[in-house]
């Protein structure tokens, strides 16, 4: 059972630390909080491993609400209880929900720029590489059997190619990633 | 009132509906906020870019919403409704989920979502690549990206950057 930590072993981090780290994790998120939670919790903390990471994420695609919200959550009453979700959800919504709305308000003043419009374009290819590069640094890490791999593969054109809507593709590869998972836990 | 109530019982429905994610609601929260009339599709559309290049959870885009219909009150509607029941439920099942955490089956159960969660990050990094990069520059800059985030412990930041330094200078 040393693989899975009992409660009381599990790291407490004061919520405190929690806020700012979250906050650090929403201040960074443009264009998808993803990539900058996986580095802040995994690289820059030590909080948790891939596989965690990865495992806590599944979770929180399952469970209805923003993935990144829920991690949030998860995270905090983990590691401090009701205190520490709130911890963790005010960091991260709050500081950048007052920059949103003062951005929205700055925002009709320079819509017309082109080069405005530009940017944020090249920006938003870049975001798009950036959840690329996680989730290949999330495969590389986890490394997940080749039955598994089959599983994760079928997901990943389902969703990206065949646009078969979320909910059949999380009531089918569920299952079949716990059954594909199964020997080796 | 009567438009922060309604303002709590669309994002409350998105927030259950949002399963895998925020962005899979979008379409339908523009559906309901049009047909209340309080603003057009393309202004709609509007907010989403904005709360999409900000920093944050893209799902401010409720609270954003909120606020352009009714300042402070409807931005505290927006965010107590998008996240409010979704977190209540995350928040049980992770205090539940420490009586169980020691259970095998449990650990099956999380190990079993791994290819779940990653094939759906992979999904949308492609959904998303294939509306941002209508030509070879901005694919490269995607590439860039990508291998910088594998390779390298950079900060994210940096690529986003690149990203905006090259579209203004591609124009």
């Amino acid at each position: 059972m040393s693989a899975v930590p009992a409660d009381d072993e599990r790291a407490k981090i004061p919520p405190l630390t929690l806020f700012r780290a979250f906050m650090s994790i929403g201040l960074s998120g443009f264009g998808g909080v993803l990539p900058f939670a996986r580095r802040e919790l995994v690289d820059r903390r030590n909080w948790m491993t891939d596989t965690e990471f990865a495992e806590m994420l599944g979770v929180a695609q399952v469970l209805p609400g923003p993935n990144i919200i829920n991690i949030s959550v998860w995270f905090g009453t983990k590691h401090a209880g009701a205190l520490g979700a709130i911890a963790a959800f005010t960091g991260l919504c709050g500081v950048p929900l007052v920059m949103l709305i003062a951005i929205a308000t700055l925002y009709g003043r320079y819509a017309g720029a082109p080069r405005v419009g530009a940017a944020v374009d090249g920006m938003a290819s870049a975001a798009a590489g950036l959840i690329i590069g996680t989730g290949i640094t999330l495969f590389r890490r986890a490394k997940p059997n080749y039955r598994s791999s089959a599983v994760l593969a079928l997901v990943f054109v389902a969703a990206a190619f065949l646009r078969v809507p979320l909910l059949l593709i999380i009531a089918v590869a569920a299952p079949l990633g716990v059954f594909a998972a199964g020997k080796r836990a | 009132m009567s438009t922060l109530i309604t303002l709590f019982v669309i994002f409350g429905s998105m927030s259950l509906l949002a399963i895998g994610g925020a962005n899979s609601t979008v379409p339908e929260m523009q559906r309901l906020i049009v047909a209340q009339g309080w603003m057009d599709a393309s202004q709609f559309a509007h907010l989403f870019a904005i709360s999409q290049a900000s920093p944050g959870p893209n799902m401010l885009i409720a609270p954003l919403v909120g606020w352009q219909v009714a300042g402070g009150a409807g931005a505290l509607t927006g965010l107590i409704g998008i996240c409010g029941p979704s977190c209540t439920l995350t928040y049980l099942l992770a205090r539940a989920g420490d009586r169980f955490n020691s259970n095998p089956y449990f650990a099956r159960v999380r190990a079993g979502l791994v290819p779940l969660s990653i094939g759906l990050v992979l999904a949308t990094g492609a959904i998303l690549a294939q509306s941002a990069d209508h030509d070879v520059m901005h694919g490269l800059v995607t590439a860039v990206a990508a291998a910088g985030t594998i390779w390298t412990m950079r900060n994210p930041l940096w690529f986003l950057i690149f990203g905006a330094v090259v579209g203004a200078l591609s124009l």
